[in-house]
């Protein structure tokens, strides 16, 4: 059998597997007294290198099944994880679940997905061209990237390339049955840069795929060329009045706390801020969309953590509240209807705006933030911590600068938008998001 | 098991390290009456390392069988054999000859914490959440977690490792959200062990936790924030845990070191002022720290590794790898989470020693300045440069506690906050083992210290720029 031949045999072995095993915890569960369960169970091979400062010292090759369950009895539940498929294991753990159950608070709102139609698989989730792969080409293919790493100011901490394998099933007690196979090859690298004064910031890069494995090469030429840009920082002494966040800044800032409060468990316990669909909550320049099935997210799936379809939707419309993000239990609570979102978002996209790049960057003197580390409250917004990686530009002049601290309250810079980039980028596969100019953030 | 793995170990040539792994993850959240989560989890597997030619083949299995284990050992000879195809003129030295740990440990509570009914665990964590939200209208919402991580660690190695080590990791967390008119405010307490459920809800931090967080939160609903500056700043223990942790301990793990982090080259080098003697310790004294090992990872023997002595950089963090590399010893500092994780340079307990002078004739020696208390998590990187939370600031002025300041962050170059050192208490906790550290995989540390005086930076909503 070809390399392709044998993955595929083993996917469809495992699914057989993982279908029959939940089919019969689904019966135990039945037999111990639960009244509703669901079971998902994943099987997956990873091939991995790991690369050290120039030292290829890792390479390995793992399996592992890993079986979760969720049991209702009596409106009370409880939960377990095991990676065991040994029959009477499986049973004990049901047991004990259920019995866990038992003395959790009753909740008259926990409910399972109800049975529905099958989802489209999406198209590109299991390529031949990644199933073919094997850990040597891997290690090629990092070693070559590593040769392009030659700068002597240039320092790798670390660079990783897998290759991940899987099947994914689901089912509950209301006879929803779903099932994925999937390959996807992921790649990291961390670095700084360092010469005899000064050492930088640690900075990060990465990917992914769902369908092919192209050379890292242009990854590491670029990601060596964006660190050395760390060389000969500056104390930042002219303080700018405008703060450019980058997309990679993003989720910190602003996306967590936007995806924080159209959250249900936060709607249901009454934290969020944005509980009326239609409310107008940002400036009207902010769409975000959820792209469950764009294969540039590294998320992108068909169902979500509940077994319900996912689907393309709406989350913010140009600064409405559109869509919250609710499970079936926090829906059911809050008497509204699943969003498909169950452990989502899968493919968050900001939308970008009416400005070039090249603009927002030169027309007046700011500071660009790369990378954020800091607190910052979701609930009231409030930030402050390290500008990292960043720089100032200054008539097309990029220089960058030492530790700087910024501060603000999230919400309140929100209304001062001055603008949002046409452009936008996806990060590594977790979210698409443009630059976004603010002013109202203190820095010093 | 042991004697089960060693006889798979006596039959393979070469260097072969098998590393059993048993892990129990439990957890339970209430919040709002409401049970978030009752989970456990059980994970069992065998990990395998070999090590071929100066590289490293890793492979695991969760099938205990001796077959499933030699194919297993398969495997990571096969990567270490791609690794060597690769790299064909790469030559390393053998790992060289360390104490390994041979004998059994039980941490104190490890039976009992089993014993205990997951339902009383419930039971008491509903009350505690009951209490935090009932203490005061303006509590808008509390919760209680609790995570239990018990393990059963065997370890194997060709040249002589043969540790039985189990341990139980409790750890509670109080939270309470106040609300009042248009403030709002968060509060939590939490505290970790290894040890037991009756040891751990009798530590100091969890004495009265919920009247004790309801209390902070409504307090810092009207707490000022504070004017971002550099300032004199009496640092807790919780926040000496963060800054030895995170701003010191990781710029001298071994890996980071080798990649150029701040600490590299600087060996025998005066970084910090002489008030400052840091230490990484798997096994102290006091055997309910988090992070308490007697051995690590790849059955290393656990010692004190005096990082800084008096100021001076004494030493690095290295696991068999990188001690071969440095030509030097390995300090146990090898750890792994799971089974199916490898083990990488992970830090333990790590702490600075006391030191002569009471907290009250430091606070009375400030003419303006801070005592930050309460960690709220961090990071550092590789230039030593650091930036963590701080739950709550008390302002000094003129010698004396004044008002309570609201959140505020605190940052700086670790070396330079450490020189400017000028003071350090007699006494010393142990104050962050409730969380995690997080290096691609998590690791269960403890850090803590005395209080100390330096300069830092503090950032907060109104800035002086």
């Amino acid at each position: 059998m070809s390399v392709i031949e044998q993955r595929s045999h083993w996917q469809k072995t495992q699914k057989d597997s993982l279908h029959t095993l939940a089919s019969h915890m689904l019966d135990l569960a039945k037999q111990e007294g639960a009244d509703h369960a669901t079971i998902s169970g994943s099987t997956s091979i990873t091939d991995k290198v790991v690369i050290e400062s120039y030292d290829l010292n890792l390479a390995y090759t793992t399996e592992e099944t890993i079986l979760s369950l969720s049991l209702i009895c009596n409106q009370k539940q409880a939960s377990a994880t095991v990676n065991t498929t040994d029959p009477q294991r499986l049973r004990e753990t049901i047991r004990k679940t259920l019995q866990i159950a038992k003395h959790s608070a009753r909740d008259d709102d926990l409910v399972i997905a109800p049975k529905s139609d099958n989802v489209t698989t999406l198209p590109f989730i299991n390529q031949d061209s990644l199933l073919k792969l094997s850990l040597q080409d891997l290690l090629e293919a990092s070693m070559t990237s590593l040769s392009y790493w030659n700068h002597q100011y240039f320092s790798p901490d670390r660079l990783e390339t897998s290759l991940d394998t899987s099947v994914h099933v689901m089912m509950n007690s209301n006879g929803l049955v779903r099932d994925e196979l999937s390959t996807i090859t992921d790649w990291g690298f961390a670095g700084f840069c360092r010469d005899d004064e000064h050492v930088s910031s640690v900075d990060y890069d990465g990917g992914f795929s769902h369908t092919s494995f192209q050379p890292l090469t242009e990854h590491a030429k670029s990601f060596q060329s964006h660190v050395l840009k760390g060389l000969n920082p500056q104390t930042l002494t002219r303080t700018p009045r405008l703060v450019l966040i980058t997309p990679r800044a993003m989720d910190d800032f602003l996306l967590d706390p936007i995806l924080y409060h159209l959250n249900g468990s936060i709607l249901r316990d009454k934290k969020s801020k944005w509980p009326t669909q239609g409310e107008k909550v940002l400036p009207s320049s902010i769409h975000i969309t959820e792209n469950p099935h764009q294969r540039d997210f590294r998320d992108a799936t068909s169902w979500d953590h509940d077994g319900l379809a996912t689907y393309p939707q709406i989350l913010i419309n140009h600064g409405c509240v559109s869509q919250h993000i609710h499970n079936c239990h926090t829906a059911k609570s809050l008497q509204t209807t699943p969003s498909g979102l169950a452990g989502g978002p899968f493919g968050l996209k900001m939308h970008g705006g009416q400005d070039s790049l090249d603009n927002l960057m030169h027309t007046e003197y700011v500071l660009v933030i790369e990378r954020f580390s800091g607190h910052i409250d979701p609930l009231t917004g409030d930030f402050s911590g390290v500008a990292k990686n960043s720089y100032t530009i200054d008539k097309q002049i990029q220089t960058p600068i030492t530790e700087t601290m910024v501060s603000g309250n999230l919400f309140k810079a929100l209304e001062n938008i001055q603008g949002l980039s046409q452009e936008t980028i996806n990060i590594s596969g977790s979210y698409e998001s443009p630059y976004v100019l603010m002013s109202s953030i203190q820095i010093s | 098991m042991k004697n089960f793995l060693q006889d798979i170990v006596n039959q393979e040539s070469g260097f072969v390290e098998l590393r059993y792994h048993a892990q129990q993850l439990n957890n339970i959240c209430v919040t709002r009456k409401r049970t978030d989560s009752a989970h456990h989890q059980y994970l069992e597997g065998i990990a395998v390392r070999v090590h071929e030619n100066g590289h490293w083949g890793f492979s695991a299995t969760s099938d205990l069988s001796k077959e499933s284990i030699q194919r297993a050992i398969y495997r990571a000879r096969q990567s270490a054999a791609h690794i060597t195809r690769i790299l064909p003129n790469s030559h390393k030295n053998p790992l060289r000859k360390v104490d390994l740990y041979k004998g059994s440990f039980i941490s104190p509570g490890y039976e009992e914490i089993q014993n205990i009914p997951f339902e009383e665990k419930i039971s008491k964590i509903s009350q505690i959440e009951r209490e935090a939200a009932l203490a005061s209208s303006k509590i808008h919402t509390a919760s209680c977690r609790y995570e239990e991580l018990i393990e059963h660690r065997i370890i194997i190695t060709s040249d002589g490792a043969q540790a039985d080590i189990k341990t139980s990791r409790p750890t509670l967390y109080v939270r309470c959200f106040a609300q009042h008119k248009d403030k709002e405010s968060t509060a939590d307490h939490a505290a970790g062990i290894t040890g037991s459920w009756s040891q751990l809800l009798q530590h100091p931090q969890l004495i009265n936790a919920s009247e004790k967080t309801a209390k902070k939160a409504i307090d810092l609903l009207c707490a000022p924030y504070v004017k971002s500056g550099t300032h004199s700043v009496i640092l807790s223990p919780a926040l000496v845990g963060l800054l030895c942790h995170e701003a010191i301990g990781h710029t001298v793990e071994a890996d980071f070191v080798k990649a150029g982090s701040v600490a590299q080259g600087r060996l025998n080098t005066q970084i910090a002022s002489e008030h400052i003697t840091l230490i990484d310790e798997g096994s102290p004294e006091q055997k309910s720290v988090a992070g308490y090992l007697p051995c690590d990872d790849e059955g290393v023997i656990t010692k004190p590794t005096h990082i800084i002595e008096k100021g001076q950089l004494k030493s690095y963090l290295h696991d068999r790898t990188s001690a071969t590399e440095f030509e030097t010893a390995p300090t146990g500092n090898s750890r792994a989470f799971s089974y199916i994780d490898e083990p990488m340079i992970r830090m333990t307990n790590t702490y600075l020693k006391p030191g002569k002078k009471d907290l009250d004739e430091m606070i009375s020696e400030i003419p303006f300045g801070y005592l930050a208390e309460g960690d709220g998590g961090g990071e550092a990187d590789s230039n030593g440069e650091f930036q963590f939370g701080c739950g709550w600031l008390w302002e000094i002025k003129n010698g004396r506690k004044t008002r309570l300041i609201r959140e505020a962050n605190l940052s700086g170059l670790a070396f330079e906050v450490l020189q400017s050192v000028d003071a350090v208490s007699t006494s010393s906790h142990w104050d962050m083992g409730s969380g995690y550290c997080y290096k691609g995989q998590k690791a269960k540390v403890d850090a803590g210290g005395p209080h100390i005086r330096c300069k830092l930076h503090i950032g907060g909503q109104s800035c002086q720029s």
